[in-house]
Formats: C-alpha cells, sequence, structure tokens
C-alpha cells in the first residue's frame, strides 16, 4: 500500500485495554489551567511505568466548562478503575489543587464513576462543604486563595493505548517534520491523545531484557545504529524513525487517529521511507491494529495518489 | 405535543384539593378515569369532571391546566414525572412533596409551593407566597431536593428549614429567608427582609441586593466564590440570567465580589451567607 508515494507496511500495532476520564480543568486565566494541566499530565506516559497515562485532549472553551471559565480538557488513564481514582487524586491533589484559582470537573457522562472529589474532600479536614446542582455534587475544600472546587464524581469509560505507528526516513529532519504532521492531525482527533513528549515517542521498547532488573529494553530492530550489529527492520537508506503512540476513548477514535497521523505524514513525502507499526507479539495486549485496515482506501485500491490525498 | 388539558369550567366557592392532578396521577388512566377521580370541594367530595374540561390524552405526560386556579390546592402533589403546565395563578401546596418531573406555572402561585420537596423542577413566572420550598407544619424538615425557580417575587419564609436543593427568587423577598436551613442552596437575586437566615445550621444563602444581617453572622473574608459561577451557569441553563455570567444581560454578578459570613451562632452555625459587595455597601 502507498500514499503519496510513501510506502505503508502490512502491520498491526497491539493496543492495551485501559480505563478512562475527561478531565476538565479551569482557571481565572487559559494561562493558569494550562499550568496546572501541563502539571497534572506531567510524567504519565505509559501505565506500566508511570501507572497512568495523559495527555491534554484541547483547549475547553469558556462556553462549555462547568464554571464558565476558560479550561483545559485532559484525557486520563489507568490500567484499572481503583488505580485511575487512586491516580486522580494524588495527581489532582497535588497538580491541580495547588495552581491558584483551579477548579476540576469531570468531563465524562457515564453510568460508570469514581469518587475523585470525595476523597479529595479530606484535605478539607472537616472545613469543606458541598453543593448538589442537577444530581452533581461539588466539593468545595478551603485553600488559601478562597476554595477549590471539584466534582465528586467523575465519569469513566473504557479505553485503549499503546495503538501506534512508526515513521521512518532518510533523515531525522524528514522524520520529525513528517512526526510534527501527524501529531497536529492526531490532536484534531477528539477522545485520544498523544502521551509522550510531543507527541513522538524515539524510545520505543521491547519487553524484556539480557538485563533482570530491565522489564523492558530499546527496540533493536529500530534503532539505526544498530544495524549491522543487530537484525534490522530498517531498509536501506533509512536513517531514523520515531514512533506515534496513541491513547484514547476507544477503539474507533484511536483507529480515527492513526488513519489522520499517517495521512498527514505522508503529506510531505521528500525523506520519508515509510510508515510501519511495532508489535510484540501479542504480549502487550489483545487489540490488533492493522495499519492497511484503519486507512480504508477507497474501492480496492491500494494506492492513494497525490491529488487523491 | 400529545398533552392531556384541564380547563376549569367554575371558579370554586371553597378551596379546592386536588391532588390527583399530575402526570402521576392520571398515569395510566382515560380520560373518563379522569374525569371521575375524587377532588375534596370544601368539605365536600366532588368529581373531577364537575371542575374541569377534560381533553387529551394524558399517555405523554404532560398536563395542561388552565384557569383561574388561585383556589385550586396540591396541583403536582408528590409528582414523580411528567410535566405539569399550569396557565393562571396556583393555589397553596403546589408541587408539595413533589419528587420529579416539571411544574411549569405562568402565573403567581400561593404558599407552601414545592414544601418538602425531594426532586423535580418548579418554574413560577409570577410571585411565590410564603413558605416555598419550606416545612409543613409539625414537619422538621423543608425541600430536601429539586429546583424551584420564581421569576417574581416571594413571600416571608422561603426555604424554611430546607435541607437540600435549590431555590431561586429572582425578585425580592419577604422577611424570615431561609430560615432554619439546615442544607441546599437559597439565591436570591434581589433583596432580602428582616431577619434572613435566622436559626441557619448550614447551607447557603445568596444575596445580590440588601440583606440586614442579623449579628449572630460572622463575617470571614470577601472573595470571588467559584461554585457561585458553577451556580450561574445553571441558572443560566435554567433560564435565570440575573447572575449569568459575564456579558449576559444583565451583567453577570459572578465576576463579582462577595462578603462571607457565616452563622446562625445561636444554632450550629455552619450556615453562609454570600452577599454581592456592590449592592451591599454597608
Amino acid at each position: 500500500m502507498q500514499i503519496n508515494g510513501v510506502r505503508i507496511d502490512d502491520a498491526a500495532s497491539e493496543a492495551y485495554d485501559l480505563v478512562g476520564t475527561r478531565v476538565i480543568i479551569t482557571a481565572d486565566s487559559p494561562e493558569l489551567a494550562c499550568a496546572a494541566a501541563m502539571n497534572f499530565t506531567g510524567y504519565a506516559t505509559a501505565v506500566a511505568a508511570c501507572e497512568c497515562e495523559a495527555g491534554i485532549e484541547g483547549p475547553a472553551l469558556n462556553t462549555t466548562t462547568p464554571d464558565g471559565r476558560p479550561g483545559v480538557a485532559v484525557l486520563f488513564f489507568a490500567s484499572t478503575q481503583e488505580n485511575l481514582e487512586a491516580q486522580l487524586v494524588a495527581r489532582i491533589q497535588q497538580s491541580v489543587m495547588s495552581c491558584p484559582t483551579s477548579a476540576c470537573y469531570s468531563g465524562l457522562a457515564s453510568e460508570t464513576q469514581i469518587a475523585v472529589g470525595t476523597g479529595l474532600r479530606l484535605f478539607g479536614d472537616g472545613w469543606q462543604s458541598d453543593i448538589v446542582l442537577e444530581g452533581k455534587r461539588y466539593w468545595r475544600i478551603p485553600v488559601m486563595d478562597g476554595e477549590f472546587v471539584v466534582e465528586a464524581a467523575f465519569g469513566c469509560a473504557a479505553g485503549v493505548g499503546g495503538a501506534n505507528f512508526v515513521i521512518f526516513g532518510e533523515a531525522l529532519d524528514a522524520v520529525l517534520a513528517a512526526g510534527h504532521d501527524a501529531v497536529e492531525a492526531v490532536a484534531g482527533v477528539p477522545g485520544v491523545i498523544l502521551p509522550y513528549p510531543s507527541g513522538m515517542l524515539r524510545s520505543g521498547f521491547r519487553l524484556g531484557s539480557r538485563y533482570k532488573s530491565a522489564p523492558v529494553s530499546t527496540y533493536a530492530p529500530l534503532c539505526p545504529t544498530l544495524r549491522g550489529r543487530s537484525e534490522s527492520s530498517l531498509p536501506d537508506g533509512v536513517h531514523a524513525a520515531v514512533q506515534v503512540v496513541v491513547s484514547g476513548l476507544g477503539i474507533d477514535c484511536v483507529g480515527d487517529a492513526l488513519r489522520a497521523g499517517i495521512r498527514a505524514a505522508c503529506r510531505r513525502r521528500d525523506g520519508v521511507a515509510g510508515i510501519t507499526a511495532a508489535s510484540h507479539g501479542g504480549k502487550v495486549g489483545p487489540h490488533k491494529v492493522e495499519l492497511h485496515e484503519v486507512l480504508q482506501l477507497p474501492g480496492d485500491s491500494d494506492t492513494l495518489s497525490e491529488e487523491e490525498f | 405535543m400529545e398533552s392531556l388539558h384541564l380547563t376549569l369550567k367554575q371558579e370554586p366557592i371553597a378551596p379546592l384539593e386536588a391532588e390527583c392532578i399530575s402526570p402521576t396521577g392520571f398515569l395510566g388512566k382515560s380520560a373518563d378515569q379522569i374525569r371521575r377521580l375524587p377532588l375534596l370541594h370544601g368539605k365536600d367530595r366532588v368529581e373531577l369532571g364537575e371542575f374541569f374540561d377534560v381533553k387529551g390524552d394524558s399517555q405523554a405526560g404532560r398536563v395542561v391546566v388552565e384557569g383561574d386556579l388561585a383556589r385550586v390546592k396540591y396541583l403536582g402533589c408528590a409528582m414523580d414525572r411528567g410535566t405539569l403546565c399550569v396557565k393562571g395563578p396556583a393555589g397553596m401546596h403546589l408541587g408539595e412533596r413533589m419528587a420529579g418531573g416539571t411544574i411549569e406555572v405562568e402565573g403567581d402561585v400561593d404558599d407552601w409551593a414545592g414544601a418538602q420537596m425531594t426532586g423535580g423542577m418548579i418554574r413560577i413566572r409570577g410571585d411565590a407566597g410564603n413558605l416555598a420550598g419550606a416545612t409543613l407544619p409539625g414537619e422538621k424538615q423543608g425541600a430536601s431536593g429539586g429546583c424551584i425557580v420564581i421569576h417574581g417575587d416571594a413571600g416571608n419564609e422561603v426555604g424554611a428549614s430546607m435541607s437540600g436543593g435549590l431555590v431561586v427568587v429572582a425578585g425580592d423577598c419577604s422577611d424570615f429567608a431561609g430560615v432554619g436551613m439546615r442544607g441546599g442552596i437559597l439565591a436570591i437575586l434581589g433583596s432580602a427582609g428582616r431577619r434572613a437566615g435566622a436559626g441557619m445550621a448550614d447551607g447557603v444563602m445568596v444575596c445580590i441586593g440588601d440583606l440586614q444581617l442579623l449579628p449572630t453572622f460572622v463575617y470571614s473574608c470577601t472573595y470571588r466564590p467559584v461554585f457561585l459561577r458553577v451556580l450561574g451557569e445553571h441558572l443560566r441553563r435554567v433560564g435565570v440570567t440575573g447572575m449569568g455570567v459575564g456579558g449576559s444581560t444583565p451583567p453577570g454578578r459572578v465576576d463579582e465580589l462577595y462578603r462571607r459570613y457565616v452563622g446562625d451562632a445561636n444554632d450550629r452555625g455552619k450556615g453562609e451567607i454570600l452577599l454581592c459587595q456592590s449592592e451591599n455597601t454597608a
């Protein structure tokens, strides 16, 4: 299969099950809301290492936030509902409640709910109070600039993580440029996040290591510096690769994100040799995301020309 | 929308107790069965058909009652679903012990509207009498859930002993607003009369206009409560703009500073009164 002259491997990435929620962080200014969200989503790239995966989904317009202030929508995932609740309580307390003027609300309507604000209220040491509006309970926790308002229950839903594609090319500059295009396109898809810094991952991994204490190690087949010493998956002339990893609220939106990302990565074909996916032999997760399947080229065509593109 | 229409044929000379007039009371009944439902006219038992013309179908859960219903009591009493539209003034105990659904009144309502309600929504386009959302005689707890929006003024003891829910008065309140509150929110967008919050043990009272505080309330601070913004957004959704966000008409009140007082020190003292700083300069 080719898109705009860029080869798309018949490869599949694995994806694992997650439980996720959408958190709306608001503040008096977009800058403060963003600062809280950035801190809140720090060190949250993979559940295996960080207990959670989180990323900024996008700005929450003040016409849509529960308190009418500017805000940021964050998607937050963990491996289980219990972990999700524990991580949210800890991170909201340290990263959101600590930020002046901030407030925090559930941005996902679901019958399955976790008691986030109910856990956080204990910080109030008995001085907390609550209000109930339209069946939703909001806790008011006294803090030094007034009150921190947090919704008691957050809706949660099934999610998937780890879906990915790898862009490889002749030079790092070309690969990074294609990666940026892909990240920009994926950011426009609702319900997904790119948990790694800048949306790209250069340290693709394999499960296991020659060292007992290391659960994961570098993905040698995609490391250009190991060509000649280890079996390489990179074609001749390819000297760099980056991986775009997507987590989201369901396999459908993750598929949409991969499609948007791959098509954007193929936009500038100069220096981009191809797209593939990293797989771990079914050890990472039960879901397989076939690149050719998500791309859904029209009819029986396996090529999308520049004009069609 | 398909609905059941009740039109008052003759004005009752004595209070007409019509507890059955609600989507809940009419559930699963034909128009003939509804006409035979019992009402109490003074001390006399009468059939609903004697006072009302009945047309339409109640299956859609929407009931419209028209006429001068100022002497018709208990409309929507204990209803838990559907919509009751009252086109005209309504009598006492409208929506008393209501648990769900919506009551829309295009007129004034007498005393005890939404008394002891636990859920649902009552919207009164005119004025409300005394004790809206309050407790009934001999009972300890007023409204514990739901929402009452009064677009006009309210009488004495609005929200008395309420323990939950939301009561919004877009106009002014008479005396003893929120007396004995145990919880919930009472939002007064106009002014409050004397002794507001007396015996308040818990809950929140917000007042945009004048309010003469009792000496048993203690000043805490002046700030912009974020939860008022959440309340303001909620009020905007239910059609009350007086406390809306900035840019709305009239100008939003949620951006302003509020003076926070806690009390009543004669009781548990966990109640909270928030006074809009720009309107309460005393």
